[in-house]
């Protein structure tokens, strides 16, 4: 059963609706560039994307992808924001989250946003990844980063032997 | 041989070897790695860590404490003879809440932009490690915090303490 809250609804439904999330969205990344992103702390953007996946769900987490795979923002703001998509206090959009972490993994030429993908996708813990990760590993050239997403598909083998 | 903990942000920005910074020399680093090398003062905080490295998960519960959410703590471990060449410093107390942490912080004092930057480098040349643990690992490091008192949680964010048991 889809637990899933319902998108609010910004302004007329459809085409003019993705058009307010889109630019809602991309004033949180344009904001960005002038906060201090530290690992670990909360700021305006984290909250900012987090309100917005809660209340927009699949049409925020797509615009998030369309900037991250567009190359439309910086490497380490990707990479923060990659992280927070995962690393919710909530459990809503649970499934889109996971899926769009694994599209940037797959699809991101650079190993910064692969490196956070990779990163949201331990916060969510799924084994669902697994796959994914096997994957993306076997096609990652950077050695670094490969034991790095090494790390993440331990952790979600254990987590599967656990559940 | 002892070594310096510092918990450094992100470890992709320390890492020459991803390809997204093709431009940058063989020598060379990327001026972000700066961001996880704030001082305050002029210091750098950093936690003095014995041979075996046991105290490892114990430093990087405390300084994961401090923070408003959970997820991966990425540090680095450098030999502390080699800065201690080449820097000064202070055994100014730690400002965790574990007390005993706070105990095995060391600040490399009189730190100037060109000193920074020199610093940078032997850190990144001389490193032991640039290591990454993953948030279950930071979680099971804080329980442990916690259950065996080494935390004094009236100091740890609400956040952190409601995602622990």
């Amino acid at each position: 059963m889809n637990t899933n809250p319902a998108p609010q609804m910004l302004g007329e439904p459809g085409l003019n609706q993705e058009i307010d999330i889109a630019a809602e969205i991309r004033r949180l990344f344009s904001r960005a560039t002038f906060i201090t992103l530290e690992p670990g702390m909360s700021n305006s953007f984290s909250e900012g994307l987090e309100e917005a996946i809660e209340k927009y769900g699949e049409l925020a987490l797509r615009e998030i992808q369309n900037i991250i795979l567009g190359e439309e923002t910086a490497y380490s703001i990707a990479l923060e924001a990659l992280k927070y998509v995962g690393n919710s206090d909530s459990r809503v959009w649970h499934d889109e989250r996971r899926v769009m972490l694994e599209t940037c993994l797959r699809n991101s030429r650079s190993a910064w946003v692969r490196d956070g993908a990779g990163l949201g996708l331990s916060f969510l813990d799924d084994p669902r990844s697994i796959p994914e990760l096997e994957q993306a590993i076997e096609r990652e050239s950077s050695e670094a980063l490969k034991e790095d997403l090494q790390l993440v598909l331990d952790q979600l083998r254990r987590t599967a032997l656990e559940s | 041989m002892a070594f310096l903990l510092r918990g450094i942000g992100n470890k992709a920005w320390w890492d020459k070897s991803r390809d997204d910074f093709s431009w940058l020399g063989e020598d060379e680093l990327i001026a972000d790695v700066l961001k996880s090398l704030g001082t305050v003062d002029g210091a750098l905080s950093t936690y003095i860590i014995d041979d075996e490295k046991t105290k490892v998960d114990r430093v990087i519960a405390a300084l994961a404490s401090r923070r408003t959410k959970i997820e991966n703590f990425d540090y680095m471990l450098v030999p502390i003879d080699v800065v201690l060449k080449n820097f000064r410093s202070d055994d100014t107390k730690g400002k965790t809440p574990d007390f005993k942490v706070n105990e095995w912080h060391l600040d490399i004092v009189h730190l100037t932009p060109a000193k920074l930057v020199q610093l940078a480098y032997i850190l990144c040349n001389h490193k032991e490690s640039l290591s990454r643990m993953l948030k279950p690992e930071v979680k099971s490091a804080l329980q442990t915090g916690k259950d065996k008192g080494y935390l004094d949680m009236s100091k740890v964010s609400e956040k952190v303490k409601l995602e622990l048991a």
